[in-house]
């Protein structure tokens, strides 16, 4: 005979009422971890977006739309811009890193961007990057991401015909230009995993065989498939070549500040430049109000669970008063009484953390992956802050017990049903 | 502080005509008791309920007198206050008026952890029904009444509950948890666990009212041989005339509150 015999003999006993006391402990503490995890990670993995690039240089229109469209390739892109003016940026000694995007196709829905090998410097160069093969070095050579790869069964030496647009089911199929997979990335657990990367110049190639076949216009206006490059020109004095992006890395804001101002005021280009944080900082503005009502949801779903949590608990202390009496007929101090519900109440709140924790981390990382291919923000449960957030939680689900549960023994304590 | 009670219980035995051989305080629950007085003692005790905004009397008693190894029953009506009387006994409740004194102890006297303690060591108490718990098997739930007063549960003490449950007449169904037990199988569980800390007073409330007649006269009848064989005082609250009737003293609960109105000792 034991405390711990006599709260796990009841626990077992009243199955039915401790499953659900931990099932709605789990559902609280599954809310609470996925609501405080995913509100994080959008807004730190947004945030590690930006962190390579300090501007984007594209199309005049909105500054939103370049931002959505060329970081986190959620919008489409409001046009292109002339080759030329890439070329006249790439090699200004005052940048770190020049990166041309070009962007408007896909293979299965998964997004084609056409780049140089400086888009992967972040991985400290294409090399250290790729998990198998080799980098992309003709125009229709391609290196894949980890998840496309996974996803779509495509291993070196594979190939794959381009669509037209950003959607898999409706756009114009370029059976007439055949992309050869080369290389595949080690999974980087960010959007790149979702990306097919692919040498600019293919994008001139892909449309110059569609000039060609004169299969297909590109004066041509797709209403479904959110076309966004438009080639004027087949031809490959790169005159009349477009991009539809190029993305700056510098820590010299006076640069960029002279930089934004040639090409703004160069009306040749028509072409916007602008500093990525300032844009996400606005567009995280506009976003408060959406913020403040997640906020506002997280703390009524912390208040729905603290009071579940109680009313539960409560309830399964106030059920047993006729059993408790027992103790105190039989002599029991009232420290033991209070023991065993504290106890008891701990234990249905420990098992109910662990289950909810993990579903929580399970949804979050669910959620993650969706962010992930969706909107090209990642971030990591597998994180310090992710595992402090997690203890926090804990803590306070633990702690709201034993208020609960000491309340409960109180009343007991106090209000003898034999009196 | 418990040092002072126990002061004060060795007091209140020589007062009340005990005598100590070998007078040791740390010991004094081993005392060699010479004299049979009485167990329990009562004066004019008023207990009170508030109900409806006024105070309502259910129990007057001038002078109630119970002595040690006498099986008693108390009969009356519902609401005569036989329950009440048995809880006052056990400091289960307090009283407003007048003095109890238990196995020479003043309850006025003794904090409720006092009295918790002194309940578990020296009162078994036996209900109509809730006796036991239901999450614990037969033999669990009289291995409880000792461990929830710090006595170890070693290996004499378990022979001592497989003993007590043969004497009930249970020892087959020791590993059985309440729900399937009889009612009567119950019963007999509570009685046997009341006996289980060597006390010495049984109260019993109303221990055969949801139980069959032939039922209840076996359990009665169980019970008595129990406490006659270890010297136990009873006293039994019942409805059931046939069993208050075999017993020697009958206390009718409105006959002790008349008397008090009338000033008359019962």
């Amino acid at each position: 005979m034991s405390l711990l015999k006599l709260i796990f003999s009841n626990l077992k006993y009243n199955k039915f009422t401790s499953i659900i006391l931990i099932l709605a402990v789990a559902v609280a503490v599954t809310l609470l971890t996925s609501v405080a995890s995913i509100n994080t990670g959008v807004e730190e993995g947004s945030l590690s977006r930006l962190e390579n690039y300090e501007m984007i240089v594209g199309a005049q229109g909105s500054p939103f739309q370049l931002v959505l469209s060329t970081l986190y390739h959620y919008e489409t892109p409001a046009g292109n811009i002339n080759y030329e003016l890439y070329e006249m940026i790439k090699d200004n000694p005052d940048l770190n890193n020049v990166v041309p995007i070009s962007l408007g196709d896909n293979y299965a829905g998964y997004r084609i961007i056409g780049t140089t090998e400086n888009y992967f410097l972040k991985y400290n160069g294409l090399d250290n990057a790729i998990k198998d093969g080799k980098t992309f070095k003709e125009a229709n050579e391609v290196v894949i991401g980890y998840n496309v790869a996974e996803d779509m069964e495509l291993s070196i030496g594979d190939t794959f015909y381009s669509i037209h647009g950003f959607s898999a089911d409706d756009g114009h199929i370029h059976d007439d230009f055949e992309f050869e997979v080369t290389g595949i990335l080690e999974k980087t657990n960010s959007s790149d995993d979702y990306y097919i990367f692919a040498n600019y110049e293919a994008y001139w190639l892909l449309h110059d065989h569609d000039h060609n076949d004169d299969h297909y216009s590109h004066e041509h206006d797709h209403d479904d498939d959110h076309h966004s490059h438009e080639h004027d020109s087949c031809d490959h004095d790169h005159t009349d070549d477009e991009i539809t992006a190029i993305l700056i890395s510098s820590e010299d804001i006076v640069v960029l500040s002279e930089l934004k101002n040639n090409i703004e005021n160069n009306q040749d280009f028509q072409a916007q430049a602008i500093f990525v944080n300032q844009v996400f900082r606005q567009l995280m503005n506009i976003f408060g109000d959406g913020t403040a009502i997640a906020n506002i949801i997280s703390y009524i779903v912390l208040f729905m669970a603290i009071l579940a949590i109680f009313i539960s608990l409560l309830n399964s202390v106030l059920a047993r008063v006729n059993e408790l009496m027992i103790y105190r007929i039989l002599g029991s101090s009232r420290l033991i009484i209070i023991k065993i519900i504290v106890l008891e109440s701990t234990i249905i709140s420990t098992i109910g953390i662990i289950i909810g924790s993990i579903a929580g981390f399970a949804i979050s990382s669910y959620v993650s992956g969706i962010m992930e291919s969706t909107a090209g923000i990642s971030f990591s449960i597998y994180t310090w802050g992710f595992i402090n957030q997690q203890i926090y939680i804990s803590g306070v689900v633990l702690l709201l017990t034993l208020v609960v549960s000491s309340i409960s023994a109180y009343n007991i304590y106090r209000k003898s049903p034999l009196k | 502080m418990y040092l002072q009670f126990k002061i004060q219980f060795l007091k209140n035995l020589l007062n009340e005509g005990y005598f100590a051989k070998g007078l040791n305080i740390s010991k004094c629950k081993k005392f060699a008791i010479t004299r049979v007085v009485n167990l329990i003692k009562i004066k004019n005790l008023i207990k009170k309920y508030y109900e409806e905004n006024r105070d309502i009397e259910v129990l007057k008693i001038n002078s109630l007198k119970i002595k040690e190894e006498e099986q008693v029953s108390i009969v009356g009506p519902s609401g005569s206050g036989k329950t009440t009387l048995l809880k006052i006994i056990s400091g289960l409740i307090n009283f407003d008026n007048g003095q109890v004194n238990v196995l020479a102890n003043d309850l006025k006297e003794m904090s409720e952890r006092e009295k918790d303690r002194f309940r578990a060591e020296n009162i078994g108490y036996i209900f109509q029904d809730l006796n036991l718990i239901n999450s614990l098997t037969a033999k669990e739930n009289l291995l409880l009444a000792p461990y929830l007063i710090n006595k170890k549960v070693d290996a004499d003490l378990i022979d001592k509950a497989d003993r007590l449950l043969k004497e009930v007449g249970l020892e087959h169904r020791s590993k059985h948890i309440p729900e399937k037990l009889s009612q009567g199988e119950r019963q007999r569980v509570a009685i046997a666990r009341a006996m289980i800390n060597d006390v010495k007073l049984i109260l019993a409330d109303e221990p055969t009212g949801n139980l069959d007649f032939n039922t209840g006269q076996n359990i009665i009848h169980n019970l008595r041989e129990l406490c006659n064989k270890n010297k136990l005082t009873l006293i039994l609250v019942t409805h059931d005339q046939e069993i208050s009737s075999s017993f020697d003293r009958i206390i009718d609960i409105r006959k002790l509150n008349s008397a008090y109105s009338a000033g008359v000792d019962y």
